[in-house]
């Protein structure tokens, strides 16, 4: 996949497929951790691993992905309902992410959960989340 | 007062993951102010193209979770002495109920509050917030740190 078009600490997602179903958009992601990513070097130095945050930015880069731009605008993340991180990943292993983007709210709230494994299906974390486009893109 | 050198000190992480520049006030284990600058030479910044709307370099939610978690991990620090060693890893594990209602943009200072609610023998349980001036930016209800042996970890022994 591209570079996402706003700031962010990596290009956090290498595959992307979206399908619909029963109104919900669902993710299949990909990103493979790799040891000179941005920023690994530095957490930790000597010992590498996935940031958890950035866990988050591969659900928050798929979503907006998958969702596209409307009026010029990205959706970005606005809030955190729950995430839990159970597991680490370290250069070489790809983190799986499976994700069930919801029908916007009345408020324009997007929900979103997230279920990411490890290649052999251990668990890695869970977010729920919710996403939302910004009033105006100024 | 605890000055940028003092915190590489006391985080495990090596920079530029080091997204503190000062802690301007702390209430050792209870209560901590500290201050992030946004600048467009951050490595967040560095391949996006020129021109793009404003709202494209609002500062990532990923790495404004994350400032505040480092934040909150000093206040711990602050207590529990140094974070993470050759045999442990500090590791962001749970948080609930935040929200990111404002941005952050490269020229900002960010200012966290944050609270230290509870700990147990290895973990902590912050709570707070984050602002740009007299906006709140981001408001956290509920961040869970662990500092877990090495050994617990074996994907992570050894990696390099």
């Amino acid at each position: 996949m591209s570079a996402p078009r706003f700031a962010a600490p990596l290009s956090a997602v290498d595959e992307l497929d979206a399908r619909s179903a029963d109104g919900r958009l669902l993710l299949s992601v990909r990103k493979h951790v790799v040891a000179d990513d941005p920023y690994l070097p530095a957490h930790f130095p000597g010992r590498p691993v996935y940031p958890g945050v950035f866990i988050l930015e591969t659900v928050r880069q798929a979503v907006s992905a998958a969702l596209g731009e409307v009026g010029g605008a990205v959706a970005d993340l606005a809030s955190v309902a729950a995430l839990r991180f159970v597991g680490a990943l370290r250069p070489g292993e790809s983190l799986w992410v499976e994700a069930a983007v919801g029908a916007a709210g009345p408020d324009g709230g997007i929900p979103v959960e997230a279920r990411c494994r490890r290649a052999d299906g251990s668990d890695v974390a869970r977010l729920k989340l919710e996403f939302r486009y910004p009033a105006t893109d100024d | 007062m605890t000055e940028h050198g003092e915190l590489r000190q006391i985080l495990p992480h090596g920079a530029p993951m080091v997204l503190l520049d000062r802690v301007e006030l702390v209430e050792p284990g209870r209560s901590l102010r500290a201050v992030k600058t946004i600048s467009g030479s951050e490595p967040c910044y560095l391949s996006l193209p020129a021109g793009l709307p404003r709202r494209r370099w609002a500062y990532p939610v990923s790495l404004l979770l994350e400032s505040f978690g480092q934040a909150a991990a000093v206040l711990w620090a602050s207590r529990a002495g140094r974070l993470g060693g050759a045999d442990t890893v500090l590791m962001f594990a749970a948080a609930r109920d935040c929200a990111f209602p404002g941005q952050a943009y490269p020229g900002d200072l960010v200012r966290h509050e944050v609270t230290l609610e509870h700990t147990v023998a290895d973990a902590a349980f912050a709570s707070g917030s984050s602002w740009v001036g007299d906006r709140r930016i981001a408001s956290y209800g509920s961040l869970v740190a662990v500092v877990r042996p090495a050994s617990v970890l074996p994907a992570m022994v050894g990696a390099r």
